[in-house]
């Protein structure tokens, strides 16, 4: 079998025959000493690579029995990792590391001292890369790129996990520093950043293998595992001793000598509570301090991941039985992210208030205790509880958060939105829709929470194309609305995936350009305001102008619900984040009934003033009908007071959710500053409407006040169409290769479907048609009248 | 050059000759396979899906004839009533010969799968199936993750949420390590003992079993049909499946391979976990040469050491499987020790390929 396996690997061989090889030729042609910067040539990666493998080749061969073997390889290494020791030259410490690790290794094999050997081999690695380090630093200072490059890839890699791959600053970095895109100062600090941040994980890691090791009582792992930790502490090192002070410094360094000895030892007593004070040590600190921004961003990652821990397991669990099993797993999804993010802010926030972090810290355990309870099924846990826990956690976390990192950039949006549509594509994969789609939409929620209304500020176009592709699809793309509802989990579901993600990597790009100026959120916040007020205004000022004389007592209801409507919108703003943030999640569906609301209101009032402009004695004539209509006095002030809220509600619900947005930004003073230009705007026009109408004869009001509600509506029904369509309730037919103008779609509610357009045109054929009856029943009402005269003077 | 490798080298060169351009010789001479598609500027991902192809058309040919076997093995036992006992005595030779040759071809259809594995589960959109066929718990073991899919047998019995069918249904039936589907104990290899695998399975679960491990190799080839390798799917298989090494070697050291008469791996009976993690690599090592010209364009140092990691690992894993195939059993602290190593060298890998996806600005699921 395993022949035919290897058979269909020839070339692994003679890849790595020819690796070896080129590796001897090296060692040959080359001069005893090679400058530090003449890297290109050594491939340090390589040898060190090379010089590992004999290292392993050497434990496993005395694990084995063959002393004679392993003395060889480790000989071999010792040769294998010569260039390497010479090019250590500007870094004599940790040449002096390596030569001694080196030895230790030959010595210990020779003398069949497994353990030794392992811990020689942990010391010779955490060596090779500690000389690496300090070299790809060394020659980016000195602005040579290419070395610093070739030194880089003698590197390890934090642990992958599910939210985070290994990050790749310091490659990029050196990129732009070859492109000068990068000063070396900036391009160290990337590099340096990078490489502590990944020793410090791996150091942790080697700190579990320590334990783990000691409980399986495997002497050799122990002993490598214990020199891992202390080479790995040799490299972070200077950095905590910078941080906490020198004497701090020597301390810790002694506490990793002794975990060192201890592991060599096997002296398993001992190691118990040296693990424990160096856990603690590593937590207590960030080798790479995060940047503000970085800090911003996991603080709103922990935040929203948070808020959807309760909301993925109350949908998994009730009456104390797990229902969907997967809503149980994704919450333990968001809640490891949350956790990860803590532990990242962690050191950052024990140094502003230790006891504060502490009880994070604990009620995160809480909530890590309840939700394995369930998912193990040995308790399960209450949903309230567990949304009590998070609640009162994220409510300890904004009191322990530094003020900068709430008003956040928004990166946190775009990483959850990621981690949502990865578990769709998940839920999909396996055939679970219904989860797909709730994942679906709760990526989408936090997108028209967050990044949308930033976004339109920025790119209305770019805003609109995501929506499409979370909806109903854009151009040859499937929106993935429609893709999960058809059952598509394979490529079509993939490609539009790709496509949601380059549009989001363009708007983060875009939205993470830098904060936007205070004169910029003003005017966003302030077109804002003017352009979700406008229809409402206008319903409101056409209606109020035709209100004199008798009919002035029926100003009173649209006041009160136009007012109303305001209060509840002022209610919304105030509300918490995550509030909205949970309403948001059904934002679209909201819409669509206010919508279909506001229609049905409007297109009674469309009937009353075609009626009242045509029969000049409506109100005496046609009682019974208007009381059909609007049912009586009682049903008229409903319907007038009804007509005023929805006008203005399902706008100004609309416009906090977006205020909302911009307030993170730039904080709730600039946005009031624009809200109150929008408004400002909003009742200019107002007023100018209700002036203009108020001037004009009666009858010629009532012609232009029709007029702008007919406007009104088929805008109305236009974006209601799209909002039903957007929540799966009416079909989709996109128009084709018909594009509509941006300024089409925002002003006048035209969509890109054949169903908005069709709904469009019937509205105006409604106005039209209640135009033509109303024209028809006046002349009919003439005539009558006339043949009534006639009657009259031939009696 | 030992006589292990000439032997592989003959094998190699019939196997070129008799199958023209397939999936060996993709492996000699990746780069002209995996050349740049000049007229795109895309990368030609043509080998992902060629190798994919081959390999699935393998699992699905060999599931086939498995299911012949099965149903000739079930139709021997209807001919005693499902009486194993009678069978057993009056028609010993034919059902050992049925049971060997079953095993022959789950063990044929498993590799190719294996072969596959590392790009089935590492594309999104393919993943489905690596937790139907061989990654997914059962609804008993582990009810948050377990596939919501449900197995019917010949006589009507339904099993719920069963797990992937290699290693819940498949290989513990045909080699009898789940007690509910043995049908009888027998001593098949004649030693005079019962050892692990000495079973007649129950006619109805291997039926059963194996006729769902043939449906859905069908539905995986047409799936494999479908899909178009994009950059992003192979740079996703690469980023998901590389990191998984350490999960592997913890099975194979709980499996009967190297813990033995100890073991608490239930699966892993019928071949050794190192074959998966072979297939693997193989899988993924097919999958960067088709993007090495990309790569190597952004990057040649990090390309070739990319290249020059996965013939390390590749071979490092050839080597433990051959050992083992050769007879040798790995202690437990051994085996923790190759597992690390691997882990690291497959870290590393991922590593150095999340360097490239950035430098080319590539999206990746996860």
């Amino acid at each position: 079998m395993a022949s035919v396996l290897v058979s269909r690997c020839p070339r692994c061989v003679l890849r790595l025959l020819l690796a070896t090889l080129l590796i001897a030729l090296n060692l040959l042609a080359r001069p005893a000493v090679e400058p530090a910067g003449a890297a290109d040539a050594l491939a340090p990666a390589e040898v060190a690579e090379a010089a590992s493998a004999a290292l392993f080749e050497a434990q496993t061969r005395l694990l084995a029995g063959d002393a004679e073997g392993s003395a060889a390889k480790a000989l071999e290494a010792e040769q294998v990792a010569a260039p390497l020791v010479a090019a250590f030259a500007p870094v004599p410490e940790d040449q002096a590391a390596l030569i001694e690790a080196l030895a230790a290794a030959r010595e210990a094999a020779a003398r069949e001292d497994g353990a030794a050997l392992a811990a020689a081999r942990g010391q010779a690695r955490t060596a090779m890369l500690r000389g690496s380090f300090a070299l790809t630093l060394a020659n980016v200072q000195a602005g040579d790129a290419r070395a610093a490059q070739q030194w880089l890839l003698l590197r390890e890699f934090r642990p992958a996990t599910r939210f985070a791959r290994p990050n790749a600053d310091g490659t990029l970095a050196l990129q732009r520093l070859t492109t000068g895109a990068l000063d070396p100062a900036a391009a160290v600090q990337a590099v340096r950043a990078d490489l502590l941040d990944t020793y410090q994980a791996k150091l942790d890691e080697a700190l579990d293998a320590i334990s783990d090791a000691a409980s399986q009582g495997y002497a050799l792992k122990l002993a490598e595992a214990g020199a891992l930790a202390q080479g790995y502490w040799h490299i972070l090192s200077p950095a905590y001793a910078g941080q906490a002070g020198e004497q701090a410094g020597a301390s810790a360094d002694a506490l990793f000598a002794e975990i060192a000895r201890a592991t060599l030892a096997s002296d398993s007593g001992r190691i118990s509570p040296l693990l424990d004070r160096a856990r603690q040590l590593n937590a207590s600190f960030r080798a790479a301090p995060l940047s503000l921004e970085e800090q911003q961003r996991r603080a709103g990652q922990l935040l929203l991941y948070l808020s959807l821990v309760p909301v993925e397991y109350g949908r998994g669990v009730k009456d104390g039985a797990v229902l969907v099993p997967i809503e149980v797993q994704e919450a333990r999804t968001f809640f490891d992210g949350a956790e990860a993010a803590f532990r990242d802010l962690r050191s950052t926030l024990q140094s502003r208030n230790a006891a504060a972090t502490e009880r994070v810290s604990g009620l995160l355990a809480q909530l890590d205790q309840a939700l394995a309870g369930t998912q193990t099924g040995t308790q399960v846990a209450d949903p309230e509880q567990v949304a009590s826990v998070a609640s009162e956690t994220a409510m300890a976390l904004r009191d322990l958060f530094p003020r900068e990192w709430l008003q956040r950039s928004g990166a946190a949006d775009f990483d959850v939105i990621r981690t949502l549509l990865d578990q769709m594509e998940r839920a999909a994969a396996g055939r679970q829709f219904k989860q797909a789609e709730s994942a679906r939409l709760e990526a989408y929620a936090i997108f028209d929470a967050g990044p949308e209304k930033r976004l339109l500020g920025f790119s209305p176009r770019l805003a609109q194309r995501i929506e499409r592709l979370f909806w109903g699809g854009d151009g040859s793309y499937e929106g993935l609305a429609d893709a999960l509802a058809r059952g598509t989990s394979g490529n079509e579901l993939r490609k539009t995936r790709l496509a949601l993600d380059d549009a989001l990597s363009q708007a983060e790009s875009l939205l993470g350009g830098g904060k936007p100026a205070t004169g910029a959120i003003i005017f966003n916040a302030a077109t804002i305001v003017f352009r979700e007020g406008l229809e409402a205004v206008l319903i409101l000022a056409s209606l109020l102008a035709s209100m004199v004389g008798a009919h002035r007592h029926l100003k009173r209801p649209l006041v009160f619900g136009a007012l109303a409507a305001l209060g509840a919108s002022g209610m919304l703003f105030v509300l918490a984040r995550s509030v909205l943030l949970s309403l948001a999640r059904y934002s679209e569906k909201i819409e669509a009934v206010v919508s279909l609301l506001a229609i049905s209101v409007l297109l009674l009032v469309m009937n009353w003033f075609f009626h009242k402009v045509y029969w000049t004695r409506w109100i005496a004539q046609h009682h019974a009908r208007r009381r059909a209509l609007i049912g009586g006095v009682a049903g008229q002030m409903l319907g007038l007071a009804t007509l005023g809220f929805t006008s203005v509600f399902r706008e100004g619900a609309e416009t906090v959710l977006f205020l909302q947005a911009l307030v993170l930004d730039a904080g709730t003073a600039t946005v009031i500053e624009g809200t109150a230009l929008g408004l400002l705007g909003v009742a200019a026009i107002g007023a100018l409407t209700f002036i203009a109408q108020a001037k004009l004869p009666h009858k010629k009001m009532l012609i232009v006040t029709g007029l702008l509600i007919a406007t009104v509506l088929v805008t109305m029904v236009g974006n209601t169409m799209h909002a039903l369509q957007a929540v799966g309730w009416a079909p989709v037919t996109p128009l084709g290769e018909i594009a509509v103008p941006n300024w089409a779609n925002v002003w006048l509610g035209i969509h890109a479907t054949w169903e908005g357009v069709v709904a469009q045109v019937v509205a105006i054929g409604f106005v039209l048609g209640s135009y033509v009856v109303a024209e028809q029943r006046r002349a009919r009402s003439r005539q009558a009248r006339l043949a009534r005269t006639a009657v009259a003077a031939q009696d | 050059m030992g006589r292990g490798s000439m032997r592989l080298s003959r094998r190699l060169f019939a196997r070129t000759f008799l199958t023209g351009a397939g999936c060996a010789l993709m492996r000699i001479a990746p780069t002209s396979a995996a050349a740049q598609d000049t007229s795109s500027g895309q990368p030609d991902l043509s080998a992902i899906k060629v190798y994919l192809t081959e390999q699935v058309g393998q699992l699905q040919a060999g599931s086939a004839s498995l299911a012949d076997t099965a149903q000739a093995y079930y139709d021997r036992l209807a001919a005693y009533h499902f009486d194993y006992a009678a069978a057993w005595a009056g028609d010993q030779a034919t059902l050992v010969s049925l049971i060997t040759k079953a095993r022959d071809e789950w063990r044929d259809a498993h590799t190719a799968y294996e072969m596959s594995e590392g790009l089935v589960a590492g594309v999104p959109s393919l993943a489905y199936f690596d937790t139907l066929l061989d990654a997914g718990p059962s609804g008993t073991e582990d009810p948050e993750n377990a596939l919501d899919w449900k197995l019917t047998l010949p006589d009507g019995q339904v099993l719920e949420r069963p797990g992937n069918i290699f290693h819940h249904l498949t290989e513990p039936a045909l080699w009898g390590t789940e007690a509910s589907f043995v049908g009888m104990q027998a001593d098949l290899d004649g030693d005079g003992q019962l050892r692990v695998g000495d079973v007649l399975p129950e006619a109805n679960v291997l039926l059963g079993s194996v006729k769902a491990l043939s449906e859905s190799a069908g539905r995986l080839a047409a799936a494999v049909g479908d899909w178009e390798p994009t950059v992003e799917d192979a740079f996703t298989a690469l980023v998901t499946m590389l990191p998984t090494m350490s999960d592997y070697f913890e099975e194979w050291k709980q499996s009967v391979y190297v813990a033995g008469a100890q073991a608490t791996e239930t699966s892993f009976v019928g071949q050794s976990r190192l074959v998966d993690v072979y297939g693997i690599i193989n899988g993924l090592d097919v999958t960067y040469d088709a993007l090495n010209p990309v790569v190597s364009a952004a990057s040649p140092e990090l390309s070739q050491q990319i290249d020059a990691g996965f013939a390390r690992l590749a071979s490092f894993i050839s080597n433990l499987l051959n050992q083992e195939q050769a007879g040798k059993r790995f202690t437990g602290e051994e085996a923790d020790l190759l597992g690390a190593e691997a882990q690291n060298q497959a870290a590393t890998l991922a590593g150095m390929v999340s360097q490239a996806i950035a430098l080319l600005g590539v999206q990746v699921g996860s």
